[in-house]
């Protein structure tokens, strides 16, 4: 009997990825872009959707070969779709979001060796259908999307003082001595905000880890 | 008295379990144990004989700051006039000083209180003296020019990322205050780094002795810059300088020193180590020193222990009995290494003037791995004595 | 499957594998290449325009082209030898990595009028190398604008050189001291500049960034090395003027 495209299984499948399994707050993975690309909410959006768009395609891909693919050389399999995808979206971003692609530098080409990518495709994709493997990826991407959206807004509202480049923070405010944050600016400020988030989301989800 | 107490135990009632204000009763503990002895003895080993306990041990550190706090004030005072070109009166001073240190000390206070009691309410856990410390040390560690709210964020961040996060007062591994003081620093750099905030008057453009040593043209003789600065080594020894409120005078902290000494609450093995590691370390520096080094180099070793931070860090921050090694090897080891580190940031890294709040930090995340490797030797050691009793 | 070794079929998947993707790749790296080297160029032609302080500034929302445009028809690129001499067939984008001692020249013109000229500055600052453009007005002694376009430094302190207000302070300075006939790098003052200097002197000293002198020294550091580079094409300037 066909399931459902959104029977209970996949929209738990879908749920883990966005809370009970999110990659950042539950893996702790994808940490370096995240502390990296979120100094503004504008690149932390395009690092989004292209790491949404890697997980999904790659997952798909993966999983379509799955039965081919000799598991001597899966993990290199893997790496390549993985790469191919990221150079291909990095390529686009070049072409048509240059100033974007020049703020997220390095960190559209390293999505490649992005743990959450390869830990879906190692997980999931490797022994679910594309349909699934898809929400899996898509849902991983947009739990990761969420927690970097999330820290992009804090950052540059209180790093910088506006809104995707719009200014947010009115004049009055640094008239009558107020400054902007520096530490937001900085890596640590992401790390720490990164911490709240995880301290909010475990404490909601009662997940505490086994020691 | 006897009436206080009993009307303190009387209201105490209230906050008992199932009462009304029970969820306020770390607030109703807090009032109570301070004030009097605690009328309750430790349930669990090790039960350690003492008419000192935990809060009056942090009574202690609120006294010996008492010097550098009254200098703070006296100080701050003492440089708004100076700046204005304003005749010294002893009164004005004090006068001046406390209207702009006071402030600091009860935002502190308060800001940094609020998290306290919110975290003790939630954990249930009893609010600890530990933060009359950490109030005061992060105030005094401020530029007298700090605006009140950065001051708030910051203690703010220090409590509860210093501190709470790691489990409360006991737990922490970084010294709260110097957390605090740390954020604001990253946070807020224009109100706490450069030649404008030490004195509190606004515009007011005064370097401190460190910068002026960093700043010095490569091969001159930093201590003519200082003198031609108006720092002489005994005023720098007394503290008339612009500079951190209370961190200007090592002779504050000095006495502060001794009495922490005479009551045995800071560690003398920390604070030496502290004290031979930045004079190991400048004389290296000072032996190097030559035309086409920078100036600070040719700073001789005895003007670093005057200098900025130091004295109040080595006294204060470093021997803090949570955050730093709890060994006497260790405690060797890292006073040693804060007092290396220290003068390492503040001679070569021109960014950071000082470097003994960066170095404390940094040796505080280590201290817990030489207290591990000073108890395994020991324990090598131990057990070869056994082994040779056994043959 | 099972009648091809196990080995075999490895290797024919790998390699269909590495196939597809290499064919992909150069797929679309093809496809994008113009668009791609389009941007880059845009890039470096935007930041020289702005150095050079255009008589109508460039609109926010203006279309690819019509910058390419503007720069076409307003900018002059030569290159220079280190006696500032005009090396004659060649454009900056034809100097290579060995040739030191050739530097590339913007020429700002405006119906045939030469306005200012531009040149790329590079140096140390306090945490990373800041890159730069500076421009020239057409005595050959007077600053028309200054940009800093990429730089690691602190946001809120050594930060403060890519805004408009650090940068408009070098309008109207001088690199060259008519009086004494000698070149006045401009350096960056701690605190105000007029606090400090009067006069001639003023003309090249500029103010500082609070709490931020080691990247005033840096750019300080950089003018003073890219001005003197160009001393010898400014002076032959200032001789035919």
């Amino acid at each position: 009997m066909p399931e459902a495209l959104l029977s209970k299984k996949n929209q738990k499948i879908v749920k883990d990825g966005l809370w009970d399994a999110n990659p950042i707050t539950f893996q702790i993975l994808g940490i370096c872009s995240a502390l990296a690309v979120t100094t503004q909410l504008k690149t932390a959006i395009v690092m989004s959707l292209g790491l949404t768009i890697v997980t999904s395609m790659s997952n798909v891909i993966i999983s379509l070969m799955r039965h081919f693919i000799p598991s001597s050389i899966r993990i290199i399999v893997q790496l390549t779709v993985v790469s191919a995808v990221v150079i291909s979206i990095d390529q686009v971003l070049r072409a048509y979001m240059f100033d974007v692609s020049k703020q997220l530098s390095v960190f559209v080409g390293l999505i490649i060796t992005n743990c959450i990518v390869m830990g879906r495709l190692e997980a999931f994709a490797m022994s679910n259908p594309p349909w699934k493997s898809f929400l899996d990826g898509l849902a991983n991407g947009l739990g990761y999307s969420a927690i970097l959206v999330m820290i992009g807004i804090i950052r540059e509202i209180f790093g910088a003082g506006t809104l995707l480049g719009f200014h947010v923070v009115p004049q009055w405010m640094y008239a009558h001595g107020y400054a902007n944050n520096g530490m937001m600016v900085l890596a640590p400020g992401a790390f720490f905000l990164l911490g709240i988030i995880v301290w909010i989301q475990r404490a909601i989800s009662g997940y505490a880890e086994s020691a | 008295m006897k009436f206080l107490q009993d009307t303190l135990h009387q209201a105490g009632k209230l906050f008992e379990k199932g009462r009304p204000l029970e969820k306020l009763y770390p607030l109703y503990e807090a009032m109570d144990t301070f004030l009097f002895t605690p009328g309750k003895t430790t349930p669990k080993a090790p039960h350690v004989r003492d008419h000192v306990d935990m809060k009056r041990v942090m009574i202690f550190v609120v006294i010996a700051l008492i010097p550098a706090t009254l200098m703070a004030v006296y100080n701050t005072g003492y440089q708004i006039l100076l700046a204005k070109g304003l005749p010294i009166d002893p009164a004005q001073c004090w006068k001046l000083g406390a209207f702009k240190v006071l402030p600091i000390i009860l935002v502190s206070y308060m800001a940094g209180g609020v998290w306290e009691v919110l975290f003790a309410v939630m954990r249930k856990h009893e609010i600890n003296e530990g933060f009359l410390v950490t109030g005061i040390l992060y105030a005094l560690t401020l530029p007298p020019s700090i605006p009140l709210w950065q001051a708030a964020v910051g203690i703010s961040f220090g409590v509860v990322f210093g501190k709470e996060i790691f489990g409360g007062t006991g737990m922490n591994v970084f010294n709260p205050a110097l957390t605090a003081r740390a954020f604001v620093f990253f946070a807020y750099p224009a109100s706490i780094s450069g030649s404008k905030v030490w004195v509190a008057v606004d515009g007011y453009t005064l370097a401190t002795p460190l910068a002026v040593a960093a700043q010095a043209p490569r091969g001159s003789s930093a201590i003519e810059a200082l003198n031609h600065a108006g720092f002489t080594f005994h005023n720098l020894f007394l503290g008339f300088i612009p500079g951190s409120i209370g961190e200007t005078s090592a002779l504050a902290c000095l006495i502060g020193l001794a009495f922490l000494l005479i009551t045995r609450v800071a560690s003398w093995r920390t604070t030496l180590g502290c004290v031979l590691g930045m004079l190991a370390m400048s004389t290296v520096f000072y032996l190097l020193r030559g035309p086409d080094r920078l100036a600070f180099f040719n700073l001789p070793p005895h003007w670093h222990l005057v200098m900025g931070g130091f004295a109040f860090g080595a006294v204060f921050m470093a021997t803090d009995p949570v955050s730093s090694a709890a060994t006497n090897l260790g405690r060797w080891i890292y006073g040693a290494l804060v007092g290396v580190l220290a003068t390492l940031i503040r001679v070569i890294n021109p960014a950071y003037p000082e470097g003994v709040m960066l170095a404390i930090l940094f040796m505080n995340a280590f201290a817990p791995l030489i207290d591990h490797y000073v108890v395994e030797a020991n324990v090598k050691k131990r057990l070869t004595r056994i082994a040779v009793k056994n043959v | 499957m099972s009648k091809m070794n196990q080995t075999t079929y490895t290797f024919v998947f790998a390699t269909i594998i590495c196939v597809v993707s290499a064919v992909l790749l150069s797929g679309v790296s093809e496809g994008l290449r113009a668009k791609q080297e389009l941007n880059a160029e845009l890039d470096v032609k935007k930041n020289i325009l702005k150095a050079v302080q255009l008589a109508e500034p460039l609109g926010p929302k203006m279309k690819p082209e019509d910058v390419l445009k503007v720069y076409e028809s307003r900018i002059q690129e030569i290159v220079i030898d280190e006696n500032g001499n005009i090396v004659e067939g060649k454009k900056p984008k034809d100097i290579q990595e060995s040739e030191k001692n050739l530097h590339p020249v913007y020429i700002y013109q405006e119906d045939g009028k030469v306005l200012a000229y531009a040149y790329p500055i590079v140096g140390q600052g306090l945490w990373s190398v800041l890159y730069g453009y500076l421009a020239i007005e057409v005595d050959g002694t007077t600053v028309r604008g200054v940009t800093f376009y990429k730089h690691g430094e602190t946001p809120g302190l050594g930060g403060e050189i890519e805004k408009e207000w650090f940068q408009n302070n070098f309008k109207g300075k001088t690199v060259f001291s008519v009086k004494e006939n000698k070149v006045t790098p401009i350096v960056v003052v701690k605190g105000k500049a007029k606090d400090v200097f009067q006069g001639e002197e003023l003309n090249y000293h500029v103010d500082g960034i609070t709490a931020a002198t080691i990247t005033g020294t840096g750019v300080t550091d950089m003018l003073d090395k890219n001005i003197k580079l160009y001393e010898p094409y400014f002076s032959k300037i200032r001789k035919n003027s």
